[in-house]
């Protein structure tokens, strides 16, 4: 029963990620527009590794700010989830499948910012896709999501929702983000998987855990 | 004797470091149609959406038993972005109830939203945002109903209508019942007709009438 559940709202919130133009295309556009547009601050050459690593894991992390944003807003907008609440579903299922739609989402943005990305930027390894996919793509998305999913349940109840859940999310994700970006550049570089992996791993596996455990507490009032 | 669907006691709700009601107690019982009135502010919104497990009480004990329950409230709580039929058949899945297509047109044929189903809720007027809330009751197969002005935007054909449905405790020809009902509308001319036992909620404090 769970398990049907948890489909259900993962498939609701993929249908609203893609379907409403003012969330997945706007930031798609948006964050592809800036992608694109840093290309012209930067010399004709070559673009060093670091300076690509470091625009792909600055524009990935805005997208899941914008992304969480309006994954919080249809939600709230006629206030639907309490319809959801007075059915007894289960949180937990709520939960995961809110995390799981919100990973979803940003590794098909990931895609198609990292296909923008390669068309601006002159990268110097033929094997660059491979490394972002293990640092931004998956390291990143993973710890964005569960980060995302928390922040929202933690401002959801609050009057100012919006700034709330930013001031709770940025200051958790930049570390998440450096991380990324270290380990993308090491592992491009030198082959190596470095402690950045771990240390991703081992947070996402503790903002995980407070979701599981906090987040039916967040979302009644 | 009949089965207790809410029960609570010493329930008290503050906001905003202010109690809205205080040292409230009282239980509803299978069967019952409960009417409640009060002046606007007085706490019937947040007293019902408490027996809907959408708000916590900020003191006190509210138990409530595992029946199909069913909410119409000020918000209408549907996505926007989905269409009526997906709004419907989501919640309808996630109430853990199947039905055949047929049987889900006819609800919709009731209501007068089946032209309109496949257009979003956003286009919605009010009237029609009720209608499908009223829609979504019946096929979630709701017994235990939390009903917040459920008449306040209909139209004249529909309120005589769906006010006669609660009176004989369901519709037959969409095969729905229902068994227990807390009722909150200003209009008092229905206490007589819907409400076998009356609360009114006045200055924090929760009282009985006869209708």
């Amino acid at each position: 029963m769970r398990l049907k559940i948890f489909y259900l709202i993962l498939k609701k919130d993929l249908v609203l990620f893609f379907r409403s133009r003012a969330s997945f295309w706007a930031t798609t556009l948006f964050v592809g527009g800036y992608l694109a547009l840093l290309r012209l601050g930067l010399p004709p050459q070559e673009t060093p590794l670091a300076v690509g690593v470091s625009f792909m894991v600055a524009t990935q992390l805005t997208a899941s700010v914008f992304l969480l944003l309006f994954g919080q807003v249809w939600e709230r907008e006629w206030n639907a989830i309490a319809y959801i609440l007075q059915l007894r579903v289960s949180p937990l299922a709520l939960y995961l499948a809110k995390l799981v739609a919100y990973f979803m989402a940003l590794m098909v943005l990931w895609l198609i910012l990292h296909l923008i990305g390669f068309l601006f930027f002159k990268l110097t390894s033929h094997n660059l896709i491979v490394w972002s996919f293990l640092g931004t793509g998956f390291f990143l998305s993973m710890n964005a999501s569960a980060i995302g999913a928390l922040a929202s349940g933690i401002s959801f109840q609050t009057r100012y929702r919006e700034l709330i859940m930013f001031l709770i999310y940025i200051p958790l994700i930049l570390p998440v983000g450096i991380a990324a970006a270290t380990f993308y550049r090491t592992l491009a570089l030198y082959g190596k998987i470095g402690r950045e992996g771990f240390f991703l791993t081992s947070l996402f596996f503790f903002f995980f855990s407070l979701g599981i455990f906090f987040y039916e507490h967040l979302l009644r009032d | 004797m009949a089965k207790k669907v809410v029960r609570f006691e010493n329930l008290g709700r503050r906001f905003s470091g202010k109690f809205v009601f205080r040292h409230l107690n009282g239980v509803v019982e299978e069967g019952e149609r409960i009417f409640l009135l009060g002046e606007n502010g007085q706490g019937k919104t947040t007293l019902v959406q408490i027996f809907a497990e959408v708000l916590r009480p900020s003191e006190g004990l509210v138990h409530i038993a595992q029946i199909s329950r069913g909410f119409i409230s000020h918000e209408p709580m549907f996505y926007p972005q989905l269409s009526a039929w997906e709004n419907l058949l989501f919640f309808m899945h996630l109430a853990g109830v199947s039905m055949k297509q047929e049987r889900i047109k006819d609800v919709l044929f009731y209501f007068g939203l089946y032209e309109r189903r496949h257009d979003i809720p956003a286009h919605f007027s009010k009237g029609m945002l009720q209608r499908l809330a009223w829609a979504r009751l019946v096929l979630c197969q709701s017994e235990f109903l939390l009903l917040d002005e459920p008449f306040s935007s209909l139209d004249n054909y529909f309120r005589p209508k769906l006010v006669q449905a609660l009176e004989q405790g369901g519709i037959d020809e969409l095969s729905w019942r229902y068994t227990t009902l807390v009722l909150v509308e200003h209009q008092e001319e229905l206490v007589a007709r819907l409400g076998k036992r009356v609360w009114i909620l006045h200055e924090g404090r929760l009282s009985e009438m006869r209708p």
